[in-house]
């Protein structure tokens, strides 16, 4: 199961992640992004603090995510990732390709 | 009033015995030939005969009014040129038409030619929609223009005019809101046999790519083991478990010279047809670039760069490749991303080759290091993907690289096939039945020479 909670903080979106990014929920944070990226929100914050495990079909959600607001002259920003999360990132190299932060604020203040 | 209502129970009765039988006729067999547009000269005689019978039992179930019948005669041929368009409906028509004439009566002209009208706008219908069933509130629109034309006729064509008027204020109420009553529930009926219908095919065709996947994945990964017999210096052995939805994981082998085995197992992001397609092109990717000169690292940076072009899926795979000297043990590997293989020495210690690299296929010009270790004699490089340490029990719970270790410690000394028959029978017994949501692969190296060190 995978929960999204949303805030906004000026003209940045955090998104909260609460539970498993996996195979059979990393389509509806695809969705999510999808939609914020089309409709011009470019600047996101993804608060890992909650989520508990990210496989690699969640990996590639990410990747999609920073693409693409990399693309439109954004950016996707990660923080909080507990430890065994952030070993699944480190393994498959992600972690030198997306901005990680520890924490949600020091994300949005890297805007 | 009684009357009225009377004319109305008798006219539902019948109409659900019509419906009763248009359901035994829509699950058998025929049918499903006549929703597939199979119209052979048999099914058309067929529907024919079914919707005349149809429309002569409408008009028997009708109840008299003033020497004309309230009935339900119409239905049949009108349903029967909905699916089955003109000629089938003309020709129930006249069927019931013929019976209707032969009862004789002051209307039987109008009535008679009504019934055949309305076959044969209902196979105008059929033909306007080009085949296609109009749908629940078509029907039943079409149903009450049936019946009015029917009215309309008997006004036109029955004399003496003034009792022709008096039968068609009896009859006009029942007799439209009966029929109207009897396509409604006959056109439901038909639509949701077609949904039915609809949904299995997509079902269908989701299994076919299931299907299509696994085949695209289990074709292309060597099967045959062992596959060097005639090699003394090592074995090799490997299973692939695909995943109902299949994921993306293969495996691959092979010698590059006379004493160079070139090694890979990989697991792309992503599930199904996409996946498998991405994993047959890196796959081949790897056995073009394979080769001694340049080492696994890379080999491994062009195909990443090869990946990256034209890749906008943001599909990536994790690969860890490898090669090994079969003359001195040596093995040289890279790792992109992958889950970190293990060692099992001699002295049943295991060693966790941990060499990061960013996956393959998501930005290009990386380059990656290139590691070595010598294997020395019965020991073991055990490669996996993340199927094996991410099979879940039944509650959620992870495999994890914990219960690997322990499954590899437990067993030393054995051979490559018991080793990953082990691991797998390991993961099978944890899952306990849970629904394996991975592909598993297990890739076995054992070294069976003295290991030579520079």
């Amino acid at each position: 199961m995978l929960k999204i909670s949303e805030r906004k903080q000026g003209d940045i979106l955090v998104l909260g992640l609460e539970g498993r990014l996996d195979a059979s929920t990393s389509s509806t944070l695809e969705t999510r992004l999808s939609g914020s990226i089309a409709s011009g929100q470019i600047k996101i914050v993804l608060d890992f603090s909650s989520l508990d495990y990210i496989s690699s079909a969640g990996l590639r959600v990410l990747l999609m995510g920073a693409k693409r607001t990399k693309n439109a002259s954004g950016k996707l920003a990660l923080a909080g990732l507990k430890s065994h999360v952030r070993e699944v990132f480190d393994i498959a190299g992600f972690s030198s390709i997306l901005s990680i932060f520890s924490s949600p604020d020091e994300a949005t203040n890297s805007f | 009033m009684d009357s009225l209502i009377d004319l109305f129970i008798s006219l539902i009765n019948s109409m659900a015995v019509i419906i009763v039988v248009a359901y035994v006729i829509t699950r058998s067999h025929f049918y499903t030939e006549i929703l597939e547009k199979k119209l052979t000269p048999v099914n058309q005689l067929l529907l024919v005969m079914i919707f005349g019978v149809f429309s002569i039992y409408g008009t028997l179930s009708g109840i008299k009014v003033f020497d004309a019948y309230a009935n339900i005669r119409d239905l049949g041929p009108a349903i029967a040129g909905l699916i089955g368009g003109p000629w089938v409906g003309l020709g129930a028509g006249l069927i019931g038409a013929a019976h209707r004439f032969l009862q004789g009566g002051f209307t039987e002209l109008a009535c008679s030619t009504a019934t055949i009208v309305a076959g044969l706008m209902a196979g105008l219908v059929y033909k306007w929609k080009r085949g296609e069933f109009i749908g629940v509130s078509g029907a039943v629109i079409f149903a009450i223009v049936v019946e009015l034309v029917h009215m309309g006729l008997t006004l036109l064509l029955s004399r003496p005019f003034d009792q022709a008027v008096v039968v068609v204020k009896t009859v006009i109420g029942p007799m439209v809101v009966a029929n109207a009553m009897g396509m409604g529930v006959f056109a439901f009926i038909i639509s949701n046999l077609m949904k039915e219908r609809a949904t299995e095919a997509e079902k269908r065709q989701i299994e076919g790519e299931l299907l299509v996947a696994r085949e695209i994945q289990m074709s292309i990964v060597p099967r045959i083991f062992p596959p060097f017999p005639e090699r003394f210096e090592f074995e090799i052995n490997a299973v692939l478990e695909p995943a109902k939805e299949v994921g993306g994981d293969f495996y691959d082998f092979f010698f590059i010279d006379d004493n160079h085995l070139f090694f890979v197992i990989g697991d792309v992001s992503g599930k199904g047809v996409p996946a498998s397609l991405f994993m047959a092109v890196t796959k081949t990717l790897f056995r073009v670039e394979a080769n001694l000169e340049t080492g696994p690292q890379d080999v491994m940076s062009r195909v990443n760069n090869a990946l990256c072009r034209d890749n906008d899926t943001g599909m990536f795979v994790t690969v860890f490749c490898g090669i090994l000297d079969t003359g001195t043990g040596r093995v040289q590997y890279a790792n992109g991303g992958h889950n970190p293989p293990y060692v099992v020495r001699r002295n049943g210690r295991i060693e966790n080759l941990s060499a990061g690299g960013v996956a393959l296929g998501i930005i290009e010009e990386v380059s990656y290091k290139p590691v070595e270790i010598v294997l020395d004699k019965n020991e073991l490089l055990v490669m996996f993907t993340d199927g094996v340490t991410e099979a879940m029990d039944r509650k959620g719970n992870l495999f994890t690289e914990d219960r690997l270790i322990e499954t590899l410690a437990s067993y030393q000394g054995i051979g490559v096939e018991e080793t990953t028959e082990n691991i797998l029978s390991a993961v099978r017994s944890y899952a306990a039945g849970a629904a394996q949501s991975d592909d598993i692969t297990i890739l076995v190296l054992k070294y069976l020479m003295s290991g030579i060190s520079d």
